[in-house]
């Protein structure tokens, strides 16, 4: 629970709404892809905190002109949803705006990032979902809080349904851009439906694969978990309260827990990520009495199917790992190895899942197996406003199934380079990943 | 030479002899009651007024309200009325407001909450940007104006709107400033009309014209529909004028001022509660709007043109309409009331951009083309209801239309609450080329595609319907891309010219519809009451003129007397030539 300290220093909300500066999106209609929409229940909620000299005399009506320019050059985030006759939803490009929320905090910011709490972050980002009145929930909501010292927050909530966490960050480094004066030469585009041509080739394919199996009743991908309809309402209630723990690993601490897993097989190295991966598996299954989980999601970055000026799901590798013992009975090496070598791409069983269902199901896909998402390589670090980066970032996934989600994020450079680990939890699980962590891996 | 010379001569002993016949107290009463009106015409003269240059304010992007955001900020404030706020939207759906109109900053919020700092910051906004086009545009010193007048009906503090004008460009001291308040959208042709008559006597002078309308605290909080609907139609807007009466600056000046007629209906009790500032039962401020008010707009507009008709129409109307007028009259015969083509005494029109209504309701009254009412549709379409200062964007478009030749003649309407409608006709000086910095530079080029979309979305193929754009809201989902589909295949050049010539086409066949209301037809013979006031005293003043200058001279001064009227300049004229020629023939 947020202390009260932090959760009551925050006053004077104002609410608006930015909107692209020109007729941006004519109306159009943006069709959504079926990972989009397997995405739907999701959201990224970043906080970005920029230090005293970044804001100072950027007053609240330069920086609303700034994000009118800047929408110009994104108006698909700036739609609202609609439903086709179908029921399939697509945005209709009506330039409704992204909801700014303005707000004061009565703590300096060295004191805010120097708190203990690890859900203070969360006061800093709107917390809304879309829905239940669909026509009219932003999909982007932007909250700008300002610090007693100066400086300020930027908190960001984006819809999973348009795009991963790297198109989020490509939307708002578009926006950092912007304060520059510098412009893409396109709009941010979405990325396209299959040709007419695919869908028909998709379909002749599930033909033949049901030919095949054709008694089978459908499953769902291990990797989706089917939620009752939500609706309008596209959001989630866990069976638990889920809380947001963050820890972070040093370089050294890297390089101790790689040796510690590798053990003597030098040769053989097991990157940052999959040693975290490995490191929070193996305390989670301890902490769930060895039941632990047995299939986890990986999702990461598919840098070369990812192009910039587009914002997409298509781009983010979803993967399941299977195992078939006991997590106690694995070498954390091995355990490191099967992440590595056996992760399996379920995109497309996500997407058959999707299409097969004339009603459109609503799947969770983060924390419907424990989720690793790798955001390490993520350039959060490299949004420059007026000259300066961020002094912190953090980010967050909302709105998740109860078998928790594991966020690897980078750490603000020169401060201690490493790995920042978001790990969102049943409550219950926290306390006691803590202590297992602290006792098996030293990771305090 | 010699051959004048002597018929002079043969005049002059012609003409001797009957000064017998008149005594000598004639011709002198005669010669000095010439002199007196010569001398008193001369004084009275009125002096031209001309509009150097107007600059109208172009509300910078960021206070861009798109229709779906006005609908959704409408929804979550007024989340406790679904009904009202279903009925607002379909309103204003059809209000014909476009994607680009803007609200002063303050109402971005959810929920607005404005005070005094925002309302000034509003108004210093766009009169200063206003004023700062126009210093810039003319290039006039702000020290060498004389007469500032700045019109914004609802929000007026102390000190006043005009003293932060001089403030701020420091004027000089002995500046004659007004602030007019509370007179509605029509009030920038009252201010124009203040600012000709002190124009009348300060030679030499130069006047500033600033018409706007505050938004910020005027914006209505409560749930009453009649009430919320301004909220909807107003936005952002204002505009700066610079009049002079100074000779010199005739050749520099854009227009001059031909007539401003004002009518005012506050004497009906209906028309004076029509659109009226109150509290609704929750105790919040708002602007009602009341049922009748076009009906009274309409009446109000008939008042109004039956003034300025005598005053621009064309010899050939006015005598068609006398003509008629006495045979219905005099022979009682059974023909219908001829009414005068507005048409053949202008060639631009600015009807007041209230609302789609108000424009469809004047186009219909005085069987304007498309084309006619464009630059009003447009100036809703683009800035929205900007109250008082509409009448400059539509001025503005049509220059930017380039569409501004020497000679023209533009007719500016203007309704308000009160109920008045006014309205001014001007005269274009010099062809006037499109400015580059204007509030329509940078979306005049887009204009041809926002009419060509409409059409295409209705797939109207006969542009001329164009009245129906103001309809077209695009309808939700798939519908919007058909339309784009259509919008691409159509060529909109082609398209345009056709809509233009169909245009042409109308201005031929179609007539003034106007008639007189029966409560006018027994109205006593005032100046105001009907067009055949001035008309008919004009004809009968020649004839009587004519007759007595004969017989006896005293009668005559009864008649000038009377005539005395702002046209009376005109006939006495024609009087004295008569009275010349007549006494020549003797």
């Amino acid at each position: 629970m947020a202390s009260s300290k932090e959760q009551n220093s925050i006053y004077d909300i104002k609410i608006s709404t930015v909107v692209p500066g020109f007729k941006s999106g004519h109306d159009g209609a943006q069709e959504l892809t079926a990972m989009d929409l397997a995405m739907k229940l999701h959201y990224l909620r970043f906080v970005y905190y920029f230090k005293a000299p970044t804001f100072d005399g950027f007053t609240i009506l330069k920086i609303k002109e700034t994000m009118f320019s800047w929408l110009c050059h994104a108006y698909i985030p700036c739609g609202r949803f609609r439903r086709a006759e179908s029921g399939r939803p697509f945005i209709k490009c009506n330039d409704s705006g992204v909801r700014l929320f303005e707000a004061k905090c009565h703590l300096s910011l060295d004191e805010w990032l120097e708190s203990k709490d690890d859900s203070r972050h969360k006061v800093l980002v709107p917390n809304q979902v879309l829905g239940p009145d669909l026509a009219y929930s932003p999909l982007v909501l932007i909250q700008l809080t300002d610090f007693k010292c100066g400086g300020k927050s930027v908190g960001m909530s984006w819809s999973h349904v348009l795009g991963d966490a790297f198109s989020a960050m490509g939307f708002i480094n578009l926006w950092a851009q912007a304060i520059a004066g510098h412009y893409p030469a396109q709009p941010l585009t979405m990325a396209q439906l299959p040709t007419k041509d695919q869908p028909l080739i998709m379909i002749q394919q599930k033909d033949t694969t049901y030919d095949l199996q054709n008694s089978k009743p459908k499953i769902d991908p291990l990797s989706v978990k089917r939620v009752d309809p939500v609706g309008d309402l596209w959001s989630t209630s866990n069976n638990s309260k889920m809380e947001t723990v963050t820890f972070y690993f040093s370089t050294t601490e890297l390089t101790r827990l790689q040796a510690q897993i590798c053990g003597k097989k030098v040769d053989q190295q097991l990157p940052e990520f999959e040693c975290i991966c490995v490191v929070i598996w193996q305390c989670l299954a301890k902490v769930r009495h060895g039941s632990g989980p047995k299939v986890v999601t990986i999702c990461r970055n598919d840098s070369k199917n990812r192009n910039k000026g587009i914002i997409t799901n298509e781009s983010q590798i979803i993967s399941l790992v299977k195992t078939d013992k006991p997590i106690g009975d694995y070498e954390p090496f091995e355990l490191g190895s099967l992440i590595m070598t056996k992760a399996d791409d379920e995109r497309m069983k996500i997407k058959e899942a999707m299409e097969i269902d004339e009603e459109l199901p609503d799947f969770l896909i983060y924390g419907a197996n424990l989720t690793f998402v790798d955001l390490s390589d993520a350039s959060f670090y490299e949004m420059e406003v007026r000259g300066q980066k961020p002094a912190y970032v953090n980010c967050v996934i909302d709105s998740i199934g109860d078998e928790g989600v594991v966020l690897v994020l980078p750490t603000p450079k020169g401060c201690f380079d490493g790995r920042m680990v978001n790990v969102t939890l049943p409550q219950t699980q926290i306390f006691e990943l803590k202590s297992v962590l602290e006792e098996d891996w030293c990771v305090a | 030479m010699l051959k004048l010379a002597m018929q002079f001569y043969d005049y002059l002993i012609d003409y001797v002899p009957n000064l017998d016949h008149l005594s000598l107290i004639h011709i002198l009463t005669f010669t000095l009651l010439t002199i007196t009106l010569v001398t008193f015409y001369l004084l009275n003269k009125p002096r031209t007024v001309y509009l150097i240059d107007f600059a109208c304010f172009k509300p910078p992007s960021s206070l861009r309200v798109p229709y779906a955001t006005a609908v959704e900020h409408g929804q979550i404030l007024l989340a406790s009325e679904p009904k009202s706020i279903a009925f607002l939207v379909k309103i204003f759906e059809r209000a014909g407001l476009g994607e680009e109109t803007c609200l002063p900053q303050t109402l971005h919020y959810l929920p607005p909450n404005p005070c005094m700092m925002d309302s000034r910051d509003e108004s210093q906004l766009v009169i200063f940007s206003a004023m700062d086009s126009l210093i810039q545009q003319t290039g006039i010193n702000p020290k060498d104006i004389d007469i500032l007048i700045v019109n914004c009906s609802l929000f007026a503090p102390t000190p006043s709107l005009s003293a932060m004008v001089v403030n701020r460009y420091k004027m000089r001291s002995n500046v004659r400033s007004f602030n007019l308040s509370g007179m509605g959208c029509s009030a920038g042709l009252i201010s124009l009309d203040f600012a000709k008559h002190l124009l009348q006597v300060h030679p030499e002078s130069n006047a500033v014209v600033i018409s706007t309308e505050i938004l910020t605290p005027n914006s209505y909080r409560g749930k009453e529909r009649s009430m919320l609907l301004p909220n909807f139609l107003f936005r952002v807007g204002g505009a700066a004028i610079l009049l002079t009466n100074k000779r010199s600056q005739r050749k520099y000046a854009k227009y001059s001022l031909e007539h401003v007629v004002r009518t005012h209906k506050g004497h009906e009790d209906k028309s004076y509660r029509c659109v009226t500032q109150e509290e609704d039962k929750e105790g919040h401020v708002g602007i009602a709007l009341n049922i009748d008010l076009m009906a009274i707009a309409a009446n109000s507009l008939k008042s109004n043109i039956s003034t300025i008709g005598p005053l621009v129409l064309p010899i050939t109307e006015q005598l068609l309409f006398v003509s008629n007028f006495l045979g219905k009259t005099l022979f009682k015969l059974d023909i219908k009331p001829y009414i005068p083509d507005f048409k053949k005494a202008f060639d631009h029109f600015c009807i007041h951009a209230g609302g789609r209504a108000v424009i469809d309701e004047l186009q219909k009254h005085l069987k304007l083309s498309s084309e006619h009412v464009e630059a009003s549709r447009m100036t809703l379409h683009r800035f929205g209801n900007t109250s008082s200062s509409s009448l400059w964007y539509e001025l503005g478009y049509i220059e930017a239309k380039g569409r501004m030749k020497k000679g023209d003649r533009v007719w500016q309407i203007g309704f308000g609450s009160g109920f008045k409608c006014n309205s001014a006709v001007w005269k274009c000086n010099r062809d006037i080329e499109a400015v580059k910095n204007g509030a329509w530079a940078d979306c005049i080029h887009r204009i041809q595609r926002v009419i060509g979309e409409m059409a295409a979305v209705w797939g109207i193929t006969n542009v001329h319907s164009l009245r129906l754009y103001a309809k077209v809201r695009l309808p939700i989902g798939r519908e919007t891309r058909e339309g784009r589909d259509k919008l691409t295949k159509c060529q909109m050049p082609t398209v345009y010219s056709r809509y233009s010539r169909s245009v042409r086409l109308t201005m031929l066949h179609s007539r003034f519809s106007y008639t007189h209301s029966s409560s006018d037809q027994h109205a006593p013979l005032t100046p105001q009451s009907s067009l055949v006031t001035t008309l008919e005293l004009r004809t009968l003043g020649i004839v009587l003129i004519y007759v007595f200058s004969t017989l006896d001279l005293r009668p005559l001064c009864l008649v000038f007397y009377n005539l005395f009227t702002d046209d009376g300049g005109r006939i006495i004229m024609d009087g004295i030539m008569y009275l010349a020629h007549i006494i020549a023939r003797k």
